[in-house]
């Protein structure tokens, strides 16, 4: 992973941590949640474009990508850990707060967005050891080549709250300090043992050209 | 200020320790105090973790670690080598704590039962130890030090008997760690 600058003098993070914390509509993650929703994706997507225009090559892509999450929480479940849980929550630009924050951040990285969330964990919870499955990943890569994750650690430093990206445990950071993930599928997890809610902006895209 | 102190993976197996150990039930599992023990310091624990929703396994939440002790659960030979390896005469207190996955020990400082006379002791060193291998998700936090990927073996001596820290587990492997004071 590695640093890439700070932000905080050209996005103010506290409002848009204030407008997620104010929203009620955040988008809860469970285990549950995310494969279901991933399981339904692809049977319920356009059913003829499923079944009869899905190339076998689409299929078998979407099949494994069913299997990355599996496997997921197969080790969750294999660790012991009580998977009702796990959970966080997701906000999304438009929906929580303004599109014109994602444009900035990915102005500062010459990067045109494809996904864009930011998380909350809460006290007490921890979301372990996975990497972000992608459904639309195949596709993405495909057409942009390449795709890199970013993550700005948009809260004051809290104490008692990680996030841990490969080999790297974010702690202690500055408010806007921007990280570039190694590989959009990098092994993360989170954590918070502290007082507060942690917060952190994700965005996966791809560079433009110049 | 924490400060490492040096490294006893040559002196004592460490692996052979967790070996043992995870076969075994611990002593007890902690938090061990409830919210009104009427326990000078414990307080400002309980209120933390109450303001901020921290809930025990048994209550439907997910804080929870397994405490295993000299006598009981591994050999006290363990805590003596560790003793003369860090010039550590004696000790009241010696244990290892687990966390198991998506388990947690909040931000809280070690309230003892003996509060009341351990706060007037000024004698007191406090030393832990990374037993385990360096593994993803295993955090221990120590006043302001965020401790990860230690290297098995290394020791550190804490600014004071009651700094406050927490331990994480956001791995898929239990996280062990030795404790003396």
């Amino acid at each position: 992973m590695k640093y890439i600058g700070n932000c905080a003098d050209k996005i103010d993070w506290n409002e848009v941590i204030k407008l997620c914390q104010e929203s009620v509509t955040g988008d809860r993650n469970t285990v549950v949640s995310v494969v279901e929703r991933s399981e339904v994706n692809l049977q319920n997507r356009e059913p003829m474009q499923a079944k009869v225009l899905m190339s076998v090559a689409e299929q078998i892509a979407n099949e494994q990508l069913l299997q990355e999450y599996r496997k997921v929480i197969g080790d969750w479940r294999d660790a012991g850990c009580d998977l009702d849980k796990i959970y966080w929550y997701d906000y999304y630009p438009g929906d929580h707060y303004p599109e014109s924050i994602s444009d900035t951040f990915a102005a500062i990285l010459g990067i045109r967005p494809l996904r864009v969330f930011v998380s909350e964990v809460y006290p007490g919870i921890t979301v372990p050891y996975h990497w972000d499955v992608e459904d639309k990943g195949p596709e993405w890569l495909k057409k942009y080549g390449m795709l890199y994750r970013y993550t700005c650690c948009i809260d004051a430093p809290r104490v008692g709250s990680v996030l841990i990206v490969d080999d790297h445990c974010l702690y202690d950071f500055k408010q806007g300090d921007i990280f570039e993930w190694d590989s959009y599928r990098n092994y993360h997890s989170a954590a918070n043992g502290g007082e507060h809610i942690q917060y952190y902006f994700h965005m996966l895209g791809y560079k433009i050209k110049c | 200020m924490l400060e490492r102190v040096g490294n006893c993976s040559k002196i004592i197996d460490w692996n052979e320790v967790i070996k043992e150990i995870a076969e075994q039930r611990p002593a007890y599992i902690g938090p061990s105090h409830k919210e009104d023990d009427p326990i000078p310091g414990l307080k400002e624990v309980t209120d933390l973790w109450k303001r901020s929703g921290f809930k025990t396994v048994a209550d439907g939440g997910t804080v929870e670690w397994d405490m295993f002790l000299p006598h009981t659960n591994f050999n006290i030979s363990i805590a003596e080598k560790f003793c003369e390896f860090v010039g550590l005469k004696t000790y009241t207190s010696c244990w290892i704590s687990r966390i198991n996955p998506a388990r947690c020990s909040p931000w809280h400082w070690d309230v003892h039962d003996d509060e009341v006379n351990l706060s007037q002791r000024t004698d007191i060193v406090r030393y832990h130890c990374h037993i385990g291998q360096p593994t993803h998700g295993h955090v221990l936090i120590v006043d302001n030090f965020c401790l990860y990927k230690q290297p098995q073996g290394e020791i550190y001596k804490w600014p004071s008997r009651t700094t406050w820290h927490c331990g994480l587990n956001s791995g898929l492997t239990p996280k062990y760690l030795f404790n003396i004071w």
